[in-house]
């Protein structure tokens, strides 16, 4: 099939107005939140249906070209970056919210829903879907679901996965299944929960039944300011190790006190190291008290003033300096490149002074934004992208954020994903065994790797080699040793 | 001609993990009997190393597997098709990291429950997971089962504590995927992929938890109810408030004998006989256990609130439990699915619903148990959707049929031949079946026991 018989093709299943064709309209898909590899692709479909989906995905298998799935682009990790070109199918029209059934606690979604007018849709039933990125306003429900997104709240609530009852998915063969129908637990192997977190690798999701989580009765927020990081840092641990569990705990060191002070008037005095957002929430009956209690921390831990945010509007102020504190960046500088990885807890203080460390070694401010209840840190490096020389320092930070990450125990992502921004990566995490595995199931979904190709495996060993090593029923012995004694330290855990 | 025939295997295995550890005698191996299938031998590695080596060799010699942890669910799913070798991971039983003040726990996958508990619980934590037979079921058994409980309703099952895991797949690969920190989406969620998949894919070696710290408080407002439908409207009033319990089981008759071990008091003999005599199921006397954990304050709040709410949708009695009494009856309640001691003429049926269909559900179970005249237990976590109902005395053809005539059936535990073990084929059984082949490609592990015969 050539270009203009598949342009037909395409136009006839989603109409000539859902088919982009023209290169430069074609460049706003050449990548998404990260802008390391720009790669146009060679059309981009809006399908609105689940069978025009199929469609396309047909058209592209016959056409041999690979296939993209894209929400809103939002992703940080070039995860909807067209590697090879190829068709992106965006979800962008699949936007509605088709079914709230809160008896049962689900709703059923089409990916393309945006994440803040799920939970706005929801409100006045009661109702909220957890999973709450920092882009929560922009992002997409399929992209949480193909990125198993995080945001504050999976502290206590848990990730995306979490919170996906069932999937309705083109394969990569064309053809779609619903995992389930929102009952609890499924015989068979996990399909969704594969799915979910495989970044586009093994399917695109059309639909999805989500769990709905009551709104909780109450809540409380407060700001906590200490005069450095490690006085934070410390607290955040203690607070975990002594049996808290908050909704959310968030931290923001002095640059980004200074950011977001500039931008949401906050008044926050910015001789403070570093702030910490605790939320706790629950029935009313005793939650004072637990605040207290977690205050009682943070002043033990030197904090220089506890302001409690009283009013809705108050939270919401403080919520919004906190979630769009990587917008308030720009005010700073010209570019930043945020490293998500994340760490045991108790490795907060000791992780984040070397961050300091790095900032002084490669001679580039890094602020600090994240979720620090979960040890889910996001070094912000900051620097000028026209400068080829900080460029290359940004990099090499960011490498050295990663390398202390896995050696404190950490891994290398908490909720951005690998894309392609990490791929290279996983192999300081993960053996060559591991990721034949996980390469394995990729093959399972998507034998001719036309799936969001270039993506979580890393480049010099495709998915398709790594899972041949299985294939070849080559056992331990013949690979020489069940690990990559000379990338990967094996992990004390196995 | 398979393995279990010559002293090869053994002998082989014995090379690895020194021969008190092997064993091929028909009456040691007779213990490994798995609903009738008895092994040709029997081996306990005693490192991640050894297990590897181990399966290399079953590998290499087409050994047909299954992995034995605790033993207590074995008799899910059917029968093997061919049993060569039971690799037992009871000396795999380590803790490998608990470092308390992370609230996380990595433990080897031959430990049990029970361990795990009692050593998080010296610091104050718990791994908030409440399947039957705490005390012999390991961790590996119950990630391979993906068993629950009724705290699931606040604490949610392993698919929401498990952050790593480790496994040695068919061929003697060791590979892991996940990590030590709550929260990671480096690489596919290879944890997914195993819990549930009842050993077809990889023998579980390790697996990597998050701990919660023990509630302070806690307390369980049991309350009878004359009719199911009563007790289903309180489900459904608590359903509409904001309260957070962390269980909300629903009895029926038996269920709550067993729960308060009475099943010999004369009350419980006249809720019987009035079942008995009852023409409509509606009329069967029936209970709801409810529990709230968390801070003092929020407790008292919920058992209040839950009692009235119980009494104002007709609750015959209302009762509190705390201490050693809720503890009682909530491992009690724990324990009725349990599968390892199953009579020649029972069955445990695992059934899933939407929560608004658990009572219509539980409803026809009653009908369908007493038209096969048998006696039957059903506990509902009622706002989960989940349902175990146990079939006594019943045989193989009315089980059949009443099968036949009940949708939502997940999974039957029975020792009786001929009877369906798997609900209805799962969507994605393409799919399946090519992982299975991937993972498991001479098709050796747990050979014909999972869903479709995979």
């Amino acid at each position: 099939m050539d270009r203009a018989q598949l342009v037909e093709e395409l136009k006839r299943v989603v109409g000539a107005r859902a088919l982009v064709e023209d290169p430069a309209a074609l460049l706003t898909y050449e990548a998404d939140g990260c802008v390391m590899d720009l790669h146009a692709p060679s059309l981009v479909t809006l399908p609105e249906t689940t069978e025009q989906v199929a469609e396309v995905v047909r058209l592209a298998r016959r056409a041999g070209m690979p296939i993209v799935p894209r929400g809103a682009g939002t992703g940080l990790a070039g995860g909807a970056t067209p590697m090879s070109g190829g068709i992106v199918i965006s979800t962008t029209r699949m936007d509605k919210v088709l079914e709230v059934d809160a008896r049962n606690r689900r709703a059923r979604v089409q990916p393309g829903v945006i994440n803040w007018e799920l939970t706005q849709y929801l409100t006045p039933y009661g109702y909220q879907f957890v999973p709450d990125p920092s882009s929560q306003k922009a992002c997409t429900v399929g992209g949480n679901i193909a990125n198993n997104s995080g945001g504050p709240h999976c502290l206590k609530y848990g990730t995306t996965t979490d919170h996906v009852l069932a999937l309705r998915v083109v394969l990569p063969d064309g053809s779609v299944i619903w995992t389930g129908d929102g009952r609890a637990d499924r015989i068979g192997y996990d399909l969704q929960g594969v799915l979910t977190g495989s970044e586009g690798m093994c399917g695109v999701i059309t639909e999805a039944w989500v769990r709905l989580t009551r709104l909780p009765e109450s809540l409380r927020v407060v700001l906590a300011l200490f005069p450095d990081i490690p006085s934070a840092s410390q607290t955040v641990s203690t607070v975990v190790a002594r049996g808290f569990l908050p909704a959310a705990m968030e931290m923001m060191d002095q640059l980004a006190i200074k950011a977001v002070n500039g931008m949401y008037k906050l008044g926050l005095p910015e001789s403070a190291g570093s702030a910490l957002l605790i939320e706790v929430d629950g029935v009313d009956d005793g939650l004072d008290d637990l605040l207290a209690e977690i205050t009682g921390i943070c002043e033990d831990y030197g904090a220089m003033e506890v302001r409690p945010a009283k009013t809705a509007a108050e939270q919401a102020q403080v919520w919004a300096a906190r979630k769009n504190a990587f917008g308030a960046m720009g005010r700073l500088a010209r570019s930043y490149y945020l490293v998500d990885t994340v760490v045991p807890r108790t490795r907060l203080p000791a992780t984040l002074a070397r961050v300091g460390e790095i900032a002084h070694d490669f001679r580039l401010p890094i602020a600090n934004v994240f979720h620090a209840g979960d040890g889910n840190l996001h070094p912000l490096v900051l620097f000028d992208r026209r400068d080829k020389d900080q460029l290359a320092r940004a990099l090499l930070a960011a490498t050295e954020v990663l390398r202390e990450s896995i050696a404190q125990g950490g891994v290398i992502s908490g909720e951005h994903g690998i894309g392609v921004e990490k791929r290279d990566y996983m192999t300081l995490l993960f053996s060559t065994d591991d990721l034949a595995a996980m390469a394995g199931i990729k093959q399972c979904f998507d034998p001719t790797e036309l799936f969001n190709p270039g993506k979580v495996f890393p480049s010099g060993r495709g998915c398709g080699e790594l899972a041949a090593l299985r294939r070849g029923g080559l056992t331990v012995a013949d690979l020489g040793g069940a690990r990559d004694q000379s990338e990967v330290p094996s992990p004390a855990w196995l | 001609m398979t393995e279990h025939a010559s002293p090869a295997l053994p002998n082989a295995l014995a090379a690895i993990v020194s021969e008190q550890y092997v064993s091929a005698d028909p009456a040691a191996c007779a213990e490994y009997a798995i609903q009738g299938v008895v092994p040709g031998c029997v081996v306990a590695p005693g490192s991640l190393e050894e297990l590897s080596a181990v399966m290399q060799v079953a590998y290499e010699r087409r050994a047909a597997v299954t992995p034995w942890g605790g033993g207590t669910q074995q008799n899910i799913g059917a029968p093997p098709a061919r049993l060569d070798l039971v690799v037992r991971t009871e000396r795999l039983n380590r803790v490998l990291i608990h470092e308390p003040d992370d609230l996380t726990i990595s433990v080897e996958a031959g430990i049990t429950l029970g361990a795990l508990r009692a050593l998080a619980a010296r610091h104050g934590q718990m791994l908030p997971l409440d399947p039957p037979l705490p005390g012999r079921a390991t961790i590996g058994g119950l990630l391979a089962t993906a068993s629950e409980g009724p705290r699931r309703l606040g604490y949610g099952t392993l698919r929401e504590l498990t952050i790593g895991i480790g496994v040695v797949e068919a061929s003697g690969r060791i590979s892991r995927g996940g990590g030590m920190v709550v929260k990671n989406v480096s690489g596919f969620d290879m944890m997914k992929l195993y819990i549930g998949s009842l050993g077809t894919l990889a023998i579980i070696a390790s697996a990597n938890f998050k701990l919660l710290p023990i509630p302070r408080a806690a307390a369980t407002l049991l309350c009878t109810f004359d009719e199911p439908s009563a007790a289903f409207a309180a489900i459904e009033a608590l359903h509409l408030t904001q309260l957070t319990p962390t269980a909300a089981e629903y009895l029926n008759v038996t269920a709550l004998a067993r729960a308060l071990a009475t099943e010999n008091t004369e009350r419980t003999e006249k809720g019987r006989e009035r079942a008995a005599a009852s023409s409509s199921v509606a009329s069967y006397p029936s209970a709801l256990a409810l529990r709230a954990e968390g801070l003092p304050q929020a407790v008292e709040r919920h058992f209040t609130e839950m009692s009235t709410l119980a009494a104002r949708n007709g609750a015959a009695e209302r009762r509190r439990l705390d201490g050693a009494e809720d503890m009682t009856l909530w491992e009690r309640i724990a324990d009725l699915p349990q599968t390892a001691e199953l009579a020649a003429d029972e069955a445990l049926l695992k059934l899933t619903a939407l929560p608004i269909e658990v009572e219509r559900t539980v409803a026809q179970i009653e009908l369908l148990a007493a038209r096969a005249s048998a006696a039957v237990t059903i506990d509902a976590r009622a706002l989960n959707g989940v349902i175990y109902a146990r079939l006594r005395p019943i045989d193989a053809e009315a089980l059949s049929a009443l099968l036949a005539e009940l949708p939502g059936t997940q999974w039957v535990a029975t020792t009786l031949p001929g009877v369906p073990r798997w609900g209805a084929p799962p969507p994605g059984l393409d799919l399946m079946r090519r992982i299975k082949d991937e993972f498991d490609p001479q098709g050796m592990l747990n050979q014909g026991r999972y869903v479709e015969g995979i």
